[in-house]
């Protein structure tokens, strides 16, 4: 009888707990802003040149990339020889804009490629860093909103 | 005595949960905006709400001021990212991807946005910025996703390229200098919580 009557308290407890769980689970998702990115494949990628170039040159290489299937936009830094392009991952990829940029000009230039441990590093703004409890806010946001 | 002891445990497991979940970051929410001048805000200025048709999203409309603020913070993400001085702080940007991944690009790109509207006055709570503080944001010990914390020089080097990236969408010194002072304005006022280093 008084076996009985612990079993009772504790379910009657843990299921008070698992309410007052989801209601809060429920709240954090109705209060949290945090919002999805719009997944477009925007890929951003950089090519380093070893050799002086010059302002024209910097305009060709910007124009010929700039042309390629599925590339937005790009960015030349002359001083430290940093080109920078993004583009669609739908239409195309680094090593395919290298490789043709290389046919065109025969630059002395490479592919910056990050290693793994800087991948992982970033400006908060980049996202990423979230909590369980904001992980399962969100999954409750998606299924209430 | 057993009964009591139960109710107990799981009235302080309940109270511990809900005092942890509702815990408090080591500073507020910003609400990012300079001190505000008389006149409109920085967001009508640069085109506010009036609505256009949104290039990257075909059949889809935008506010002007955001697509302003979008087309100037996508502008100086290729500076930044160009920029050797700053790399230390953007590597994640250039990760390779598989198909169907989300890059850190197009996330930068849509926080910093919605972090400009905010900032520039914005009311669309389509646009608001929910991130982390500024102060919590830049600080590895609340967010690891940045390496290292930021210090004066490379806070200045990452404002002088948004006055570039301002500088491609057709707005300069020369011709609209009270819109430049005063974005920078805007962002030298993240300044003291960024820079903490």
């Amino acid at each position: 009888m008084k076996k009985r009557k612990i079993i009772k308290i504790t379910l009657i407890s843990l299921s008070v707990f698992f309410v007052l769980f989801a209601v809060l689970i429920v709240h954090i998702a109705m209060v949290t802003k945090y919002k999805a990115v719009e997944p477009d494949g925007r890929q951003l990628s950089r090519i380093d040149f070893t050799e002086k170039v010059d302002s024209t040159e910097a305009n060709k290489i910007k124009s010929f990339v700039g042309h390629l299937d599925g590339v937005e936009s790009t960015y030349f830094n002359i001083p430290d020889g940093i080109f920078v392009y993004t583009y669609s991952l739908n239409k195309q990829n680094s090593l395919g804009v290298y490789n043709k940029l290389m046919s065109y000009g025969k630059y002395k230039a490479h592919r910056y490629v990050v290693d793994a441990a800087d991948a992982t590093k970033g400006c908060p703004a980049m996202g990423g860093n979230k909590s369980f409890i904001l992980s399962l806010a969100m999954y409750v946001g998606k299924l209430i909103n | 005595m057993k009964k009591s002891v139960i109710l107990a445990a799981a009235c302080l497991t309940t109270v511990s949960v809900f005092y942890s979940s509702c815990k408090k970051s080591t500073t507020t929410t910003p609400t990012p905006a300079a001190t505000t001048p008389p006149g409109p805000t920085l967001y009508s200025r640069v085109g506010g709400t009036a609505m256009v048709n949104d290039p990257k999203h075909t059949g889809t409309m935008i506010e002007q001021g955001r697509l302003t603020l979008r087309s100037v913070v996508d502008s100086s993400i290729n500076v930044i990212a160009a920029d050797a001085q700053l790399q230390p702080y953007f590597g994640a940007l250039f990760a390779e991807l598989g198909a169907g991944n989300t890059s850190g690009l197009t996330a930068l790109s849509q926080n910093f946005t919605d972090f400009m509207c905010t900032a520039t006055g914005s009311t669309n709570a389509a646009y608001g910025y929910g991130g982390k503080s500024m102060k919590d944001a830049h600080n590895p010990a609340y967010n690891n996703r940045i390496s290292m914390k930021v210090n004066a020089a490379d806070f200045d080097k990452f404002v002088g390229d948004i006055g570039t990236g301002l500088a491609k969408n057709g707005v300069n010194s020369t011709n609209n200098a009270q819109l430049v002072n005063d974005l920078v304005a805007l962002l030298e006022t993240t300044k003291a919580d960024i820079v903490q280093r």
